[in-house]
């Protein structure tokens, strides 16, 4: 035994060594480097301070919360041609993709392809579906040039955005039609993706409004299943447009895009005859679209006002149900900021959603059409203790139809002991409401043969999850504390700790087994699983990133992470549901300019086995070669999952969800501006 | 067992955290600030079609004098504002000047910036400093450090008497607008 700890805790460490030495290097003096400000908007700029500025406005780095954030610096970096590759460079993300199209994300652990307690937001816009609690991440996308900065907030965010935000919060800003003026060309050619084209053009209507269009359009290629095709290739295309305008008093954004796709998509219609399995494979159709407005109205020094609308409508055809379903949000928020450093923040929500579901296999939702709303006020204050403490205090109090009221608390600490070293604390709760699955549905989990331990019967034994209009929110209290410190211009550390209490989890409570007879013949075995909220435990671990410019032309940013869980599980099923994140995971970039137009970035991944699922421990690389032989033009070169030439990353939850093997891939892209 | 790595590594960390916060040191980033300011400005800001041969032509920097940020502003060349790749140049007399976009004067040319501004009559140039002062004396961008935030005023008669066109976000964003030779406050 004592044998076994120390060989894991050898290998625990292996991320934990490089960063030492990163530290050693650390003691040596660094140098600040431009480029970083010459990316961030005037706002940003003038709010930030003149002694604290590594990176970070004053802003994030006095957030009392685990922040990170991407910034188009990064994005430009990092070779991803899509928003979730980009979240994998977040300490404490679990980023898996199970195919060409469909990623698992999660925040802090219980992560998985229909993972529900991280809430994702675009300019505002939640894309968290209730049907399913979770975000479909491959409809998820932008232009990358379009992005601003993607902010991710690990732990609980309910006492702002409300029930979901659980285990973080994923919010993705794009920049203002104001910001990219002239026309921008983005095209690509490459082994996975395929191809693809995006164009993005700004003009000015008037000195104060200005209005952006883009379009893009993409084919991938699919990824491997039993060392041949797994025909999950796909195309999608989409149009958007954002406009802008900025008054004297009226401050005003309005968003809008259309998205369609098509992508294969391999199912398994598991069943009680032969050896159990079905696999076949079938295209997911998809569309959507989308408006948003949002106006903001500077009532005097002290006090705006923000009122933002929203229609999201989003349409999936799958082999095993058709989802449809419309949203309607009004927000409304009020800030005042009063001497003394003091603020006051409120405001108020109502949103409506209406689905459609049509279930054709494995699946079943009754009613198959619902309406449902959520309503709620919320108010923080950020109250100034002494110079260098702030007490944050807030709360939600939100009304949904499947539970009632919710009461979702948080107290924040901000402690800055220097202008370059603050420490953070907070506990905060949250819930995680029913999905209209957990409420109304049911799904075929899985299949247990005869022989199988959990399975006594001689017959094969179908897993259903059944849902209940008695299921119950799951509940969160996190305790978090953090440390971020600028050592010198070119050095940032920042650190945080948490242990979140969960109660209330869902599980599946045992119901009376029923023998099924097919023609006169028992046939299987039905175990449902009646949604329940008997499980309860705790996580706890930590995550640290570094950002070192170790000179003008090169700068390192690592990462490591680490969680346990302490959860007494039922039954292995269960154990099995919520285990699928790793224990440690790490990454290390290193970006390093050649010459004065040729820039190189080698970007070093570790995730660590995922035992529930005999997933091995995966070792990764990317490579992006950036030129820019004139201003207009920048040619890419990348490679991603360089060491595999092809790998599973993760299986999903529901064993007719089948993934397939990531191979390794490249591509090469060209911007042009014009 | 689990919790002993846990507090093991835990402490590790704490272990290398601690004398980060012993060495935590300062150090000033000031020139890149203003370096940045500038160049984020000059992206809000409107020359008339005259001042350029077509719609790709260069925009040009030129820097007057010694200036604090003249390394910082430098690494913007060939960056793009827009269709237009920029050029920054150091200009010997502020003749040299008269064909650039934006002069960046130091603050060592205080005593001579009646003469500049004669020189330059009404041509759309933008003219930034950081000097005290600049923009009340018929400058049209001063970068002025607020607490320890860099910040800028404007000066909207200079701008509208050479015919510049400063976006309304300028407008929002700066401390102190002058216009009709009243100075107005904004938060």
């Amino acid at each position: 035994m004592r044998f076994r700890m120390t060989a894991d805790f050898k290998q625990s460490t292996r991320g934990l060594i490089i960063l030492c030495l990163l530290f050693t290097f650390s003691l040596s003096p660094g140098w600040a480097h431009e480029n970083d400000f010459f990316e961030m908007s005037l706002e940003e700029l003038i709010n930030l301070q003149v002694v604290s500025a590594a990176k970070k406005p004053t802003s994030r780095f006095k957030t009392p919360a685990a922040i990170f954030v991407i910034t188009r610096e990064d994005i430009k970096h990092s070779g991803a041609n899509s928003i979730p590759e980009l979240l994998k460079m977040v300490p404490g993300m679990n980023v898996a993709q199970l195919d060409t199209n469909r990623w698992a994300i999660s925040a802090r652990g219980f992560n998985g392809e229909f993972a529900n307690k991280l809430l994702v937001m675009i300019d505002g816009r939640s894309v968290y579906t209730p049907v399913f609690s979770g975000v479909y991440w491959d409809i998820q996308d932008l232009i990358l040039e379009e992005i601003d900065r993607i902010e991710v907030i690990r732990g609980p965010g309910a006492a702002l955005w409300g029930a979901n935000a659980v285990n973080g919060i994923v919010n993705i800003i794009t920049r203002s039609a104001e910001d990219t003026s002239g026309r921008h060309l983005t095209t690509w050619i490459g082994t996975e993706d395929l191809g693809g084209l995006s164009l993005m053009q700004s003009v000015a209507i008037n000195p104060k409004s200005h209005l952006r269009l883009t379009a893009k359009g993409f084919a991938r290629g699919d990824s491997q299943r039993d060392n041949t095709g797994a025909e999950d290739d796909s195309t999608q295309g989409r149009a958007g447009f954002r406009w802008d305008h900025t008054g004297a008093t009226y401050t005003g954004k309005t968003t809008g895009g259309f998205y369609q796709g098509q992508q294969g998509t391999n199912f398994d219609r598991i069943t009680y005859q032969g050896d159990y399995h079905d696999f076949f494979n079938d295209d997911t159709d998809l569309r959507g679209a989308h408006l948003l407005t949002s106006w903001s109205r500077k009532l005097n020094e002290h006090s705006h006002q923000t009122l933002q609308l929203y229609f999201d409508y989003s349409h999936r055809e799958t082999a095993l149900y058709n989802e449809e379903l419309q949203t309607l949000d009004v927000d409304f928020q009020q800030n005042y900021a009063f001497d003394a450093g003091h603020q006051l923040t409120w405001g108020g929500n109502l949103r409506a959603h209406a689905d459609h579901i049509e279930t054709h296999s494995h699946t079943l939702m009754d009613p198959a059409r619902d309406q449902y709303d959520l309503f709620g006020v919320f108010a923080q204050a950020d109250y100034s203790l002494c110079k260098d403490l702030t007490l944050t205090l807030g709360s939600k109090f939100e009304h949904n139809d499947f539970t009632g009221w919710e009461i979702q608390p948080n107290g924040r600490l901000l402690w800055e002991l220097s202008e370059t070293v603050s420490l953070w604390g907070a506990v905060s709760s949250a819930v995680r409401t029913p999905s209209r699955l957990e409420s109304d549905g049911q799904i075929v989990v899985t299949l247990l043969p005869p022989g199988h331990p959990e399975n006594p019967s001689p017959l094969p034994a179908f897993v259903i999850f059944r849902g209940d209009d008695a299921y119950a929110s799951e509940e969160l209290t996190a305790y978090e504390l953090g440390l971020r410190t600028l050592l010198n211009d070119g050095f940032r550390f920042d650190l945080a700790l948490f242990l979140n209490n969960y109660d209330k989890l869902r599980a599946g409570q045992y119901q009376p087994q029923d023998v099924i007879n097919v023609a006169g013949v028992p046939a299987y075995v039905d175990v449902g699983r009646l949604a329940g909220n008997t499980l309860h435990g705790e996580t706890y671990g930590f995550e640290m990133a570094v950002e070192w410019q170790a000179s003008e032309a090169w700068k390192l940013m690592g990462s490591y992470s680490y969680i346990d869980m302490d959860f007494d599980f039922d039954n292995r099923l269960e154990e099995y549901l919520n285990s699928f994140s790793a224990q440690h995971q790490a990454s290390l970039q290193s970006r390093f300019a050649l010459t004065c137009n040729i820039e190189t970035n080698l970007w070093l991944t570790y995730t660590d086995a995922i035992k529930v699922q005999s997933q091995p421990q995966i070792w990764d690389l990317s490579i992006w070669i950036g030129w820019q032989p004139a201003p207009q033009w920048q040619w890419e070169l990348v490679g991603q999952n360089l060491l595999h030439n092809q790998k599973k990353q993760l299986n999903s939850e529901v064993t007719s969800m089948v993934s397939s093997d990531i191979e390794r891939s490249g591509f090469l892209r060209v911007n042009y501006q014009f | 067992m689990k919790k002993r790595i846990f507090h093991s590594l835990l402490s590790l960390v704490l272990m290398l955290a601690f004398p980060l916060l012993a060495a935590a040191g300062e150090k000033y980033v000031e020139q890149q600030l203003k370096a940045a300011i500038t160049y984020n400005i000059a992206k809000f800001v409107n020359w008339p079609d005259h001042a350029f041969e077509n719609e790709r032509s260069p925009l040009r920097f030129c820097i007057l004098g010694n200036i604090g940020f003249s390394k910082e502003l430098m690494s913007l060349q060939d960056r793009l504002i827009g269709k237009r790749p920029i050029i920054i140049e150091h200009s010997a007399s502020i003749a040299d000047a008269s064909d650039g976009h934006i002069l960046v004067i130091a603050s060592s040319e205080r005593g001579r910036l009646d003469h500049i501004f004669s020189m330059l009559q009404q041509r759309p140039i933008l003219t930034v400093s950081e000097m005290n002062g600049f923009a009340e004396q018929g400058g049209m961008i001063n970068l002025v450090n607020v607490g320890k935030n860099i910040r800028f005023s404007i000066n909207l008669d200079a701008t509208a008497a050479a015919k510049l066109e400063l976006s309304s976000k300028l407008h929002a964003l700066a401390t102190e607008i002058i216009k009709n030779e009243s100075a107005q406050g904004q938060p």
